[in-house]
């Protein structure tokens, strides 16, 4: 039933451990131990994705301690 | 009998004309095949005679041959503008054509001449010289451009001659013609990608972002291996994915392992299968993350330029 759904959709599909996002621009596959981004093949801004995700996890950890 | 008449006549008046004149002379006068310039001068001393004293039938016989003369200079006139006019006629069909032909090349391609009988009988009637003037400009537009001079002086010293302009003007059509379409090598890599991705080994372009905040890009990991990964982070128990490391090639078997859904049976059991490396206790599938990227893939044109609008 899943492989009907269309792709253009947003979802969030919650697995044992693991959480898969897929919002269009974000989608990531998150555990507890790593987040992996999906990038589009040829995507030239995914270093301005990184430096913005750099800086919000640096906030969020300013932020948690 | 009329050359006698002449003769007297001749004697009579004794002009210089009919006084150098033999009989032979005459007659090749009188025929349409001399030109104007002899025969002209000839008749008017011959006219002169009409002034004395020459016969009737002698006057007769004169005004005869002038008329007839007269005529047969008319008609080599009307053959030489009739030849003219058809000269002019295939020089414009030729032109006209190909013109045309140039002009809508691909039309060109499956469009004969008017009526192909008619077109090749031209093409015989054509002087060689006239071909080889029509068959020129047509070459030089079917060669590629060059823009380096020398290039161009070899063109322009490019000389049809008559002998070979039917091979001239085979080779130009040859050259018009387009080639059949080819595979580009765009479609072929599509096809050699498309490939991949059924095959699962293409490899993905992941931002890997870990528990420390510290993030890493990564191009090795092909989507079965981070299904593997992502296994690995579940389970941590289960096999490392050193020593299960897939391989290229990754095997059917091996992605069917992958695909397979774990039993629901007992914690205990899913622990030891996990402690033998045949399964694992996330749900996390191989489909999962093919969902993930096609939507990745659909949504890279259309919405990823917001979401770099937005970083900014």
């Amino acid at each position: 039933m899943r492989l009907l759904q269309g792709v253009s959709d947003h979802h969030i599909m919650p697995r044992r451990g693991a959480l898969v996002v897929s919002l269009g621009i974000v989608n990531v596959v998150m555990t507890h131990r790593n987040a992996y981004f999906v990038v589009p093949d040829g995507a030239d801004k995914a270093q301005i994705l990184k430096n913005s995700l750099d800086s919000n996890f640096y906030t969020v950890n300013v932020l948690e301690h | 009998m009329r050359t006698r008449v002449l003769c007297v006549v001749r004697e009579r008046h004794s002009s210089p004309v009919s006084r150098t004149m033999s009989a032979g002379e005459r007659m090749r006068s009188l025929s349409p095949e001399l030109s104007p310039a002899v025969t002209l001068p000839r008749l008017a001393g011959m006219q002169s005679l009409q002034d004395g004293s020459a016969s009737t039938s002698d006057t007769l016989r004169l005004a005869e041959l002038s008329e007839s003369l007269k005529l047969a200079r008319q008609a080599r006139e009307q053959q030489a503008v009739a030849e003219h006019i058809q000269a002019q006629l295939v020089t414009a069909s030729f032109a006209e054509y190909y013109a045309r032909r140039q002009e809508t090349p691909r039309q060109g391609e499956h469009q004969s001449p008017p009526n192909g009988a008619a077109h090749q009988q031209l093409r015989n009637e054509m002087p060689t010289k006239q071909r080889a003037e029509l068959a020129q400009p047509v070459i030089e537009s079917a060669l590629p451009p060059q823009a380096d001079g020398v290039t161009s002086r070899r063109r322009s010293s490019t000389v049809v001659t008559g002998e070979n302009v039917n091979a001239a003007l085979a080779v130009a059509t040859a050259t018009m013609d387009p080639s059949p379409p080819k595979i580009t090598a765009q479609e072929d890599s599509d096809i050699g990608m498309q490939s991949l991705l059924e095959t699962e080994s293409h490899a993905l372009l992941i931002l890997q972002f870990s528990d420390t905040g510290s993030a890493i890009m990564r191009t090795d990991l092909s989507r079965t291996d981070l299904l593997d990964e992502c296994r690995n982070d579940i389970d941590p128990h289960r096999m490392s994915s050193s020593t299960r490391k897939l391989s290229k090639s990754t095997s059917l078997g091996q992605l069917a392992e992958l695909e397979r859904e774990p039993p629901a049976h007992s914690r205990s059991h899913n622990a030891a299968a996990g402690a033998l490396g045949t399964a694992s206790l996330a749900n996390l599938h191989l489909r999962d993350l093919r969902y993930l990227q096609g939507s990745a893939i659909l949504n890279e044109t259309s919405k990823y330029s917001v979401f770099s609008a937005q970083i900014y």
